[in-house]
């Protein structure tokens, strides 16, 4: 273990040897996934996998065995609000918008640890301009949509270095589907780290630099989105249908 | 009759903030545990023991006595949250009752066996007991204070809560407080704040009740708590302005059967006052301004 910033290390997030159970459940079980800087990384499978276990447990809201590294840093020890307060968030699952606070709050509570709020909630309202449309509007009131895309820019609120993001397009219409992975690549260009589950697997390779494939808790497969797109294998799992 | 009328509007409102503000402190402990908090009676208690003894011993002013037991009552909360809570902390929501029960009762009994187990004077100053003279209208000093003080504390809380980033951390923290942690805010400073926030309103519920009766018994928090709880359910569970306005209406509608039902049904007004709320809660089961998701 080290408690010190490696700067010459490339990697933003390690994930080694990871575990997550759940009473005598082991949802995840010796996790090694990397994320290096200013990449785009996707965890994709089937239902109950364990990729949103192992999101939730990378952040400290699920009790984990393993170590986590976050920009060189030993982080294993640190608690949610650390690692936020570190360079890691994750936009959860279902979005989980405060519903009854207005769009302006969800972004301030968003911004609580970032050095200038001001001006990062600036670049999120000229990212999403429905967002400076309805401003003072109670969260609950947005449509799934506008909804997702404030659990997005709430995330970079805390001016993150490490993004998780988990099912950001589920539920949502096509074309909102477009501007949020639109929004996924962006982060890229703005030297975000990116670690993406998503049930669209196809669009997820797309944009993803590489690729793990998680099955039972383990990761079974991995490589780059290119290789990942032509594996035979992944198309019979994924993408039966387009054979 | 005018004036009759007042008297009761201001006696019906004066007991409703003293539940409303109880009833608040008891929400916003639920609002981030999910559990009510049976020992703020207790902290009420202590708040009150504190105003008699400064008074008492010291013979310091009244005024500072009062602003003093805020201050116990605030810090004592804080730290029976620290030392019996955050033990507990992620257990079963049984396990955590019992420990507000254990908490009220080992309050209960240090008051029995190092204070005293009958009530204590309070020397109420002569102005707080007291009638003005609005335009012809006698109003008594201790009910203006009482609506006064709860209207202060209210609106003071209402700017807090909406305002700064730890009031806007509650809020979010009531409605998901797994997720108000990945806003990179300590849950330890939420909670704690929670329990200091709560335990000032039972200080300020306690001396406006001890005011009100002047003294002070080991049991004095038990009704009044009993009554915000039930000012709470009426509310709505999980929501802060439910229990705001759930107390204001238990103490209108207590009042109102005081003032109406004749000498012999009087002994029945909790009774009937809780059958009309069972009532109201059969066609409305979430209460007044309660969410089906609140109770976790």
């Amino acid at each position: 273990m080290h408690d010190t910033v490696d700067k010459t290390d490339q990697s933003a997030l390690v994930l080694r040897g990871l575990g997550v159970s759940y009473g005598v459940i082991q949802a995840v079980r010796g996790l090694e996934l990397t994320v290096n800087r200013g990449e785009i990384v996707t965890l994709i499978g089937p239902n109950g996998a364990g990729k949103s276990s192992t999101l939730m447990a990378t952040v400290g809201l699920a009790d984990r065995e393993g170590t986590v590294e976050l920009l060189g840093q030993d982080v294993s020890e640190f608690g949610t609000e650390q690692l936020v307060r570190a360079g890691l968030t994750l936009s959860p699952e279902g979005r989980r918008i405060f519903p009854y606070l207005t769009i302006a709050e969800n972004l301030r509570l968003g911004g609580a640890t970032a050095k200038n709020p001001k001006e990062i909630e600036q670049r999120m309202l000229e990212r999403f301009p429905k967002l400076r449309a309805r401003y003072t509007q109670t969260a609950g009131t947005l449509s799934g949509g506008e909804q997702q895309m404030l659990a997005i820019a709430r995330a970079l609120m805390s001016d993150p270095k490490v993004v998780l993001l988990d099912e950001p397009s589920l539920g949502l219409a096509p074309k909102i589907v477009d501007a949020i992975f639109e929004t996924i690549a962006d982060l890229k260009t703005l030297g975000i780290s990116v670690l993406l589950v998503e049930q669209d697997v196809e669009r997820a390779l797309q944009i993803a630099d590489r690729g793990y494939v998680m099955s039972h808790g383990e990761i079974q497969v991995q490589g780059s989105s290119s290789d990942l797109l032509t594996n035979t294998d992944l198309k019979d799992m994924f993408f039966g249908e387009r054979k | 009759m005018t004036e009759i009328f007042a008297q009761q509007v201001l006696n019906a409102l004066a007991l409703g903030g003293v539940y409303a503000l109880l009833g608040l402190g008891l929400a916003m402990v639920f609002s981030v545990l999910g559990m009510i908090n049976f020992a703020h009676g207790e902290i009420m208690t202590l708040g009150g023991y504190t105003m008699v003894f400064i008074s008492a011993t010291f013979g310091w002013p009244f005024l500072l006595a009062v602003i003093l037991s805020f201050c116990v009552a605030a810090g004592s909360a804080a730290l029976i949250e620290r030392v019996a809570f955050r033990p507990v902390r992620g257990a079963s929501l049984t396990t955590m009752l019992l420990t507000t029960f254990a908490i009220s009762s080992i309050l209960h009994v240090l008051f029995q066996n190092f204070i005293s187990p009958r009530p204590i004077a309070l020397a109420v100053p002569s102005w707080l007991t007291s009638t003005l003279d609005l335009g012809g209208m006698r109003i008594g000093t201790l009910q203006s204070i009482s609506i006064t003080v709860t209207l202060v504390a209210l609106s003071g809380l209402v700017a807090f809560l909406r305002f700064s980033t730890l009031g806007l951390a509650m809020r979010a923290a009531a409605q998901d407080f797994t997720i108000t942690r990945l806003m990179g805010i300590s849950a330890n400073r939420v909670i704690v704040s929670a329990f200091a926030i709560s335990g000032l309103l039972a200080g300020l519920s306690g001396f406006l009740w001890v005011a009100q009766r002047g003294s002070v018994d080991p049991l004095m928090g038990f009704v009044p708590v009993l009554k915000a709880f039930i000012a709470v359910v009426l509310g709505g569970m999980g929501s802060l302005g439910g229990a705001v306005l759930g107390g204001f209406l238990l103490g209108i509608l207590e009042v109102t059967l005081r003032a109406s039902l004749n000498e012999s049904l009087l002994p029945f007004r909790d009774a009937i006052s809780l059958s009309l709320i069972i009532g109201f809660l059969v066609l409305r089961p979430n209460g007044l301004l309660g969410r089906s998701d609140a109770v976790r």
